[in-house]
């Protein structure tokens, strides 16, 4: 999808206005930024709006997330165990020393 | 019919005032009370021109301190354009170029795979092939390059729109410290106005109501009262209606208003 993110209260503005004017390529709206669809014609908004505010419009394009993909086993498995803590104010760093958990500067430094 | 009702619409534009957001508005200087009080009628809304009459009587918003410091904090953003349409642009060209230069290495490679196969003369698309691998190398290089360089000026881009950002949260807060201080100023001089409301042609004291929000009398009775109100030294300029008003009272013009001079100017009506 595109991930539209505006800078400036007038590119916040011609945002809103498109969103309101093309419901239907709009897939997420949120204060200053939106998700369109992955089609040219959202593609097209996206640029207009761009030309219009030059550096106060950002437009990204995302993919899907697939953790299956994307992580290994133990990073998905420390994150369920994480969640299902004991102890709720034990940061991750601790839950994680001493355990087979992956460090959490280990994962800082490694690329999706 | 200009002058009438532009009263109206300018309160009802300023209710909306959060909504209605350019650029420049947020950094915008208080504008002189003469600038919104000094021709009438106005396209300012009744809370603007009450808020101005209270400045040139010289009282200031308890927020006014804050409202300085956002402007100075504003005023000190510095922002660079961000363009990286340039380095968009090369990412896609080179890497095009390498798609193209693997297809015709993948080509020229069964070419002469085929022709050894059948023990024809290959020698001719083997330099073919040398040649077009050293210019797939070549583009590869070049690709990564470019790719690198997107890189930086993303980083770039990224701390640049960290300050866009610092700089709309600024314009926001703002906006609303400015609408606060508006508010907080025509409230204090409403009983004020609601006195003067009795003295202008046109005006009811009744229809004024505990706050400009409420009043729902005639506009340009409410800019005459507010121009009443207010104590500043410029000429005020009466035009369309309320120039009629005001002529038709038997009051003089400086004992409604109270303003050192004032000018009728000429009707756009007429």
């Amino acid at each position: 999808m595109l991930l539209v993110v505006t800078y400036s209260a007038a590119a916040r503005t011609g945002l809103r206005n498109l969103c309101r004017r093309h419901e239907s390529v709009v897939a997420r709206r949120f204060g200053r930024a939106a998700l369109f669809d992955e089609t040219v014609y959202a593609a097209f908004l996206a640029l207009r709006l761009r030309e219009s505010h030059g550096g106060d419009v950002q437009i990204e394009r995302t993919e899907p997330f697939n953790e299956f993909v994307a992580v290994d086993e133990p990073v998905r498995e420390a994150a369920a165990a994480y969640a299902d803590r004991s102890a709720k104010s034990t940061p991750y760093a601790a839950f994680a020393a001493g355990t087979e958990h992956p460090d959490p500067d280990t994962m800082r430094d490694r690329e999706l | 019919m200009t002058g009438t009702g532009s009263t109206t619409a300018g309160a009802g534009r300023e209710e909306d005032e959060g909504e209605r957001e350019d650029g420049t508005a947020a950094v915008e200087e208080r504008p002189e009370p003469s600038a919104v009080l000094g021709r009438l009628p106005t396209e300012a809304g009744l809370r603007r021109q009450l808020a101005a009459a209270a400045r040139s009587r010289g009282r200031t918003a308890s927020v006014a301190a804050e409202i300085d410091e956002i402007e100075a904090e504003l005023a000190a953003i510095e922002i660079d354009p961000v363009d990286l349409t340039a380095a968009r642009r090369r990412v896609a060209e080179t890497t095009g170029e390498t798609e193209r230069l693997k297809e015709r290495v993948a080509a020229l490679r069964g070419d002469a795979r085929a022709r050894r196969a059948v023990d024809a003369e290959a020698d001719e698309t083997l330099d073919d092939l040398e040649a077009a691998a050293a210019e797939l190398s070549a583009a590869q290089t070049e690709a990564i390059a470019a790719e690198q360089a997107l890189e930086r000026a993303r980083a770039e881009a990224a701390r640049n729109r960290d300050e866009r950002q610092r700089r709309l949260r600024l314009r926001d807060r703002h906006r609303n410290r400015r609408r606060a201080a508006s508010r907080e100023l025509a409230e204090a001089v409403y009983p004020a106005f609601r006195r003067a409301l009795a003295v202008v042609p046109g005006g009811d004291p009744s229809a004024a109501g505990a706050e400009p929000s409420e009043y729902d009398g005639d506009p340009v009775a409410a800019s005459l009262a507010a121009v009443r109100v207010a104590a500043f030294d410029g000429v005020v300029e009466l035009r369309g209606d309320a120039a009629r008003r005001v002529a038709a009272s038997e009051r003089g013009a400086r004992s409604l208003l109270r303003t050192a001079e004032v000018r009728v100017g000429a009707d756009p009506d007429n």
